[in-house]
């Protein structure tokens, strides 16, 4: 393996290890920031929303190196494309996430260096882990399911009134 | 020979059997990741279930079995173990991999308050003979 891969891949591991039981100082900013009609829920949904298409693609992109006889080329092409989008927009103005962005641009420039389906494989499983538990944050901690459970409830039942019709 | 793990969630300390022998794969990776440490977020769609990442996959599935309370459950997406603590109704089986045995109700009062509170600690470590 190519030292530059080796240390993409270190520094995502770190990266994971560092927000592994430490909520992500840069997530803080997802209780304040403002989205249509100056409210925020939709901010955080949003977010969880995007981290889970990253992780769970990214899972499934692993299970299909582990299970081989794939092009490497078409992988690393698709892979780099991929992450840079996400790099983006998490790291755009809205979101800032800075350092997040930051270890997905890193493995965007790393996947370039993967020469075989093992190194592959072992970039994919140490962003799969920390893309999943970036994801985790927001949505199992910082989402107020609770709350917004029993919200939810009082709306449902003002629009189940039948098929068509709406209360 | 009998192999156990404890559990620490919030004050309470609970014993869990490995069940080696229907789930070998996925105990010994455990095992080897020990002390094992999470945020635990409560199930969405499956009550009466709270879950932590793990950071290691095990690709092969082993013990699928619709849950049952008290069960640990590996889900590969994730990756996950998941420990369910009341009766619920399971969404598709899951690698069984080992069960309460020890302080079930501990392990209850304290997993059913992350659904108004998430983020809370638990460890799991090799518990000593």
């Amino acid at each position: 393996m190519k030292d530059a891969l080796r240390g993409v891949i270190d520094s995502v591991a770190a990266a994971r290890q560092a927000i592994w039981l430490e909520q992500p100082a840069e997530l803080s900013s997802l209780w304040t920031k403002k989205g249509a009609r100056n409210q925020g829920a939709t901010t955080l949904i949003r977010a969880t929303r995007r981290l889970a298409e990253l992780s769970t693609t990214l899972h499934r992109l692993r299970a299909a190196a582990k299970q081989g006889g794939l092009d490497l080329a078409t992988l690393r092409t698709f892979t780099a494309s991929f992450l840079g989008f996400y790099a983006d927009y998490f790291g755009g103005e809205y979101y800032t996430m800075e350092r997040f962005s930051q270890i997905l641009r890193r493995a965007k420039e790393g996947v370039s260096d993967v020469e075989t389906l093992e190194e592959y494989l072992e970039l994919a499983t140490e962003l799969t882990l920390y893309t999943s538990r970036m994801d985790l944050w927001v949505f199992d901690v910082m989402i107020p399911w609770s709350e917004f459970g029993k919200t939810f409830d009082q709306i449902a039942a003002r629009n189940v009134a039948g098929p068509g019709s709406r209360t | 020979m009998r192999k156990e793990v404890s559990i620490l969630i919030g004050k309470e300390e609970c014993t869990a059997e490995l069940l080696v022998k229907e789930a070998p794969t996925i105990c010994q990776v455990l095992e080897k990741a020990l002390p094992l440490k999470g945020v635990l977020g409560h199930g969405k769609l499956v009550d009466n279930e709270v879950y932590f990442e793990v950071p290691f996959f095990v690709d092969e599935p082993e013990n699928l079995k619709p849950s049952r309370k008290g069960d640990l459950v590996f889900a590969n997406i994730g990756p996950t173990v998941c420990i369910f603590y009341g009766d619920m109704v399971p969404f598709f089986p899951l690698c069984t991999f080992a069960r309460i045995t020890h302080n079930f109700e501990g392990f209850r009062r304290e997993a059913a308050e992350v659904w108004e509170k998430p983020g809370k600690m638990i460890t799991l470590k090799a518990k000593e003979a």
